[in-house]
């Protein structure tokens, strides 16, 4: 079987060579997307993205790349949203001013909330949990409570409905989302691609899902 | 609590790893893929660059070797040394890097650090500031900033500055006393403590580890939240790792790979 291809979009925010270095490491084919009709061919997207969030949302709506995503999301292929990509899945964002994401999970991201001496942005490799009640299978597997992941943000997802949440991390002692997931969308806060071993796992496992 | 970072820190001189002491005296500590690849086996938490290359002509050295290093260490990447524009910015993080520090260009273009924090977001624009102690014996404790290689003073004041640079949308300051840089004494704790407590992004301190302890007193006296060094991992003298399990063992909380 060929490789995976898997569409990286390339929408001039984020990381973007970190991603295709580690989804290429991990075996799939990845693929920069900078136009909007590149989205409906390949296996999977990944949306990666660093910035703020207005910016991100305007630039994916200038660009006409929102109605492809959210047809691609329909279709049943596995999309992953990392860091801004993960909040950006969500209903609105709270950076700068309230503006409108891509309603493909309900919520919010708000900014993390800090005592005082606290540092922000939460710069951090910190361990994963799953939320009370939960037990891992699939993308994260029970082996891999207390695995450290790589965090770089201010803002933090705040799904209406805590089934959405797959993984959690704290700061300041506090939950936030780390992953997230809705059937086949989903969402790390946390950059699987500079993570190190775990995080290729991840992105392999994610790479893998098209295959099944 | 929060895990604190180690970052070893590799000076690239025309493509290579050199170390020197107080910056002169310059020792090759070998090739910045392979040390790189090193370091995130032992356990790194993040691994910076600096590039020091004098000569222009050997700029884009830099780029490929991050480019290199980047398609086979996935862990952040940080790279400083003459980024001077957006551009120079956007080079380095299409060569995969994750954020770039900027030192020089911040004192004589303190915008340059607005602009670029605005264009590619906080979270990738580190900040370098190279402080000397300019206060005498029994005077208020006072730290400049120098810039080429500890050179040449400005005339501003460190704590200030970092404060500045904070409101202009800096994500990090990586914080190098000129003093210790290269002495293996150890940070210098006030300046670290100084700046930590002035700002509310998370500070690197970096020059003078010397020992492991240095690194454990750089978290908790100087209250800093990752600490760089060179020397001390170059040369082999301790292992990334070797290194965190002291941390640990003095209370500080690092991440270990069990």
């Amino acid at each position: 079987m060929n490789a995976p291809t898997i569409n990286v979009l390339n929408y001039g925010f984020g990381n973007v060579r970190s991603v295709w270095n580690a989804v290429s490491a991990v075996g799939g084919q990845p693929r920069f997307c900078d136009q909007p009709e590149q989205l409906s061919s390949g296996d999977a997207l990944i949306i990666p993205g660093v910035g703020a969030f207005p910016s991100a949302i305007k630039r994916l709506r200038d660009n006409d790349f929102v109605d492809p995503i959210l047809e691609l999301a329909a279709s049943g292929k596995p999309v992953l949203g990392i860091c801004l990509g993960m909040q950006l899945l969500f209903t609105s964002g709270n950076e700068h001013r309230k503006t409108d994401g891509l309603g493909l999970i309900p919520g919010r991201v708000l900014q993390l909330d800090t005592l005082p001496g606290a540092r922000l942005p939460n710069i951090d490799w910190l361990p994963l949990e799953p939320p009370q009640g939960v037990t891992w299978s699939g993308i994260l597997a029970k082996e891999d409570r207390g695995e450290f992941v790589y965090f770089v943000h201010s803002f933090a997802a705040h799904p209406d409905s805590a089934r959405h949440i797959v993984a959690t991390a704290r700061y300041q002692g506090q939950p936030f989302t780390a992953m997230v997931r809705d059937q086949n969308v989903w969402g790390t806060q946390f950059h699987p691609e500079k993570s190190g071993a775990f995080g290729l796992k991840l992105l392999k496992r994610f790479v893998n899902l098209v295959a099944c | 609590m929060l895990a604190k970072r180690i970052i070893p820190c590799l000076d690239v001189d025309a493509g290579r790893v050199v170390k020197g002491v107080k910056f002169v005296e310059i020792r090759d500590a070998g090739d910045p893929v392979e040390v790189a690849r090193r370091y995130n086996e032992e356990g790194a938490d993040e691994i910076t660059f600096l590039d020091i290359t004098a000569s222009s002509d050997d700029r884009d050295t830099i780029v490929h070797v991050v480019e290199q290093v980047a398609s086979e260490v996935f862990i952040p990447l940080t790279v400083g040394g003459g980024i001077r524009t957006t551009d120079d910015v956007r080079r380095m993080l299409n060569a995969g890097a994750d954020k770039v520090a900027i030192n020089t260009a911040a004192v004589f273009n303190p915008t340059f650090v607005q602009e670029a924090t605005e264009k590619f977001g906080s979270q990738c624009i580190v900040v370098a500031i190279d402080a000397k102690q300019v206060s005498g014996e029994g005077e208020p404790l006072k730290w400049e900033i120098f810039t080429h290689g500890g050179r040449k003073p400005t005339g501003l004041d460190a704590v200030d500055w970092a404060r500045r640079m904070v409101s202009y949308g800096a994500g990090e300051i990586l914080l190098t006393s000129m003093d210790r840089d290269g002495t293996k004494i150890g940070f210098d704790l006030g300046l670290t403590r100084a700046i930590s407590d002035a700002v509310t992004v998370p500070v690197i301190a970096s020059g003078g580890v010397g020992t492991l302890q240095h690194l454990v007193d750089g978290v908790i006296q100087g209250r800093a939240d990752a600490v760089l060094a060179a020397s001390i991992f170059h040369f082999a003298e301790y292992s990334i790792e070797e290194a965190k399990r002291y941390m640990m063992e003095q209370g500080v909380e690092v991440r270990l790979e069990s």
